[in-house]
């Protein structure tokens, strides 16, 4: 008993003497950022703050849809208008299958709910640089939060079902091309 | 006749037994005329850096070896350590328990980080003597844990920050990877380490026991040489060894990832043989480690700066190594020979 007291009262004082010596330092949990004097990265709060300021960027530098397309697609703001055809909802992908006018190439979906992929948003905005971020984490975190306030912003509100085949939709956006098929991610749309 | 015979015999063995030194010369002589630069004092610091990483595990691999064993768990270890140091920087250790986190100094980190080296070279060094798993088994075991735990660490991610922060007291890890006084810190851990495995192997009654061990294990044994704890201490020091270069790469790249090192155990087994160290255990020096961990580092540099791609290098490197172990063959057999003769010729 008497050994395992010393040894408690031993371990204490090693545990100050490593404290006091700056061997150690004592951070409680969650308050890193006064001691490090960084904040943790929040791509939610940063996508939000830029988001209008994206949008803008983004219209502002759109070509239209008929001029890109069969150009090279990838990686460039967008803006036009196209018939849906339907509303895919079979993969957790979903998206708007859309026919532009005179163009009879591959596929030209526009992202529309589930699972957003790709860093198009991200990619043709020229808002926040990569060197804008610590590294490339933040860099990805980015263009994902990017798409995700695309969902909530644009594509929530509009309430997309199976009806909306048959309409037409008006977009803006950035447009990525993969095997044939041009992916819009968008930043502004509208169906009547 | 006789003479004549025994002189040529006699030059043979001198020049076999400088054979890692003349092929260093001849590479750094080809390499420098077929690259301008490569006797550049950067391509030099670069050369050096590679060398020193490959050196320090060779250091170790070269006690193991002369006991007969093998080490395949260094390159893992290398990982695993560059993983736990990057990570302990970033983030600390969280005792949720007690709602804190710690972040240790960078000395502290260095000295943990020894000891965990050291802890997996015991738990081989066990494996192989208590529970009598052969090296080559044991090793290929651990390599795999560690590894596993490497990526466990961060679930496969790297760990980018490593500069630490002065708030925290835990800056001053990049340091390990830094040039001082225009020579990389590794080469300065590098020759520490062989001088003091130097002083080990040939100075200490600890170095007759690796050799007397790795040359019969079992007249060491009856002449009350303790063989268990002789094996147990030269994978200690391979995992001490390992420790360093996970510290000093990690440092280096300022990133810790956990495929560091993946294959570098190759690396080291090469330049320990290339050295001269047999094999079969029972010789081997610690300056023919030095030297077979420049040919390495010379012929991977040399190679990459002369644009021979990844996988040619693997094949001329496979090539040198069964070039270097026939060549040990060879001069082992004159050896026998000569010593033969020289018995005849007494009598």
């Amino acid at each position: 008993m008497k050994k395992r007291v010393s040894l408690i009262v031993v371990s204490i004082l090693l545990a100050m003497s490593l404290v006091g010596c700056g061997i150690v330092t004592v951070v409680p949990i969650g308050q890193e950022a006064s001691f490090t004097g960084k904040e943790e990265f929040d791509s939610g709060a940063q996508s939000s703050d830029d988001w209008s300021a994206v949008v803008e960027d983004i219209k502002a530098s759109a070509a239209d849809i008929s001029e890109v397309l069969g150009n090279g697609a990838d990686g460039t703001a967008v803006t036009g208008s196209a018939k849906i055809v339907e509303f895919n909802t079979e993969t957790p992908k979903h998206y708007l299958l859309v026919e532009v006018d005179g163009y009879s190439g591959g596929e030209i979906r526009i992202q529309a709910g589930g699972v957003y992929s790709g860093t198009g948003i991200r990619d043709a905005q020229s808002v926040k640089a990569f060197e804008d971020f610590a590294n490339q984490t933040e860099w990805s975190q980015y263009a994902k939060a990017l798409n995700q306030e695309a969902d909530t912003q644009v594509v929530a509100p509009l309430g997309i079902d199976e009806s909306v085949a048959g309409k037409t939709v008006t977009f803006t956006g950035a447009a990525a091309e993969s095997g044939g098929t041009v992916t819009i991610t968008p930043v502004e749309m509208a169906i009547e | 006749m006789k003479t004549k015979k025994t002189n040529s015999n006699q030059l043979l063995m001198t020049i076999l037994k400088g054979r890692t030194f003349i092929v260093l010369i001849i590479l750094v002589v080809f390499f420098s005329v077929v690259k301008d630069n490569f006797l550049d004092p950067t391509t030099l610091t670069m050369i050096a850096k590679h060398v020193a990483l490959y050196g320090i595990l060779a250091l170790g691999m070269t006690f193991v070896i002369i006991t007969g064993g093998i080490d395949l768990s260094v390159g893992s270890v290398v990982g695993l350590i560059g993983m736990l140091a990057g990570g302990l920087i970033q983030y600390g250790l969280t005792l949720k328990f007690a709602g804190v986190t710690l972040y240790f100094s960078v000395p502290m980190i260095v000295l943990f980080m020894l000891i965990i080296g050291a802890l997996i070279g015991c738990v081989n060094g066990l494996i192989i003597t208590k529970l009598n798993v052969a090296p080559f088994i044991a090793t290929l075991g651990t390599m795999y844990i560690c590894r596993g735990f490497a990526n466990l660490r961060s679930g496969g991610a790297t760990f980018s920050d490593i500069a630490g922060y002065e708030g925290l007291g835990n800056t001053g890890f990049k340091t390990l990877g830094s040039n001082i006084a225009g020579i990389p810190a590794g080469v300065y851990v590098f020759a520490v380490l062989a001088i003091i495995s130097v002083v080990l192997l040939k100075k200490m009654p600890f170095g007759w026991y690796v050799l007397g061990v790795g040359g019969n294990e079992k007249s060491a044994r009856l002449s009350g040489i303790k063989a268990d704890k002789i094996k147990i201490l030269v994978y200690i020091i391979s995992g001490f060894c390992a420790a360093w270069v996970g510290m000093i790469n990690t440092a280096q790249l300022s990133a810790a990832h956990p495929a560091s090192g993946d294959g570098w155990e190759m690396n080291a087994i090469a330049a320990t043989v290339l050295g001269g160290t047999s094999m079969a255990g029972g010789s081997g020096t610690i300056l023919g480690t030095v030297v077979g961990a420049f040919v390495i580092g010379v012929i991977n540099d040399g190679m990459t700066m002369c644009g021979v791609s990844e996988f040619w290098q693997k094949v001329i490197r496979g090539l040198v190594i069964i070039l270097a172990v026939v060549i040990d063959q060879t001069q082992r057999n004159l050896q026998a020979k000569m010593a033969l003769q020289a018995r005849n010729e007494n009598k």
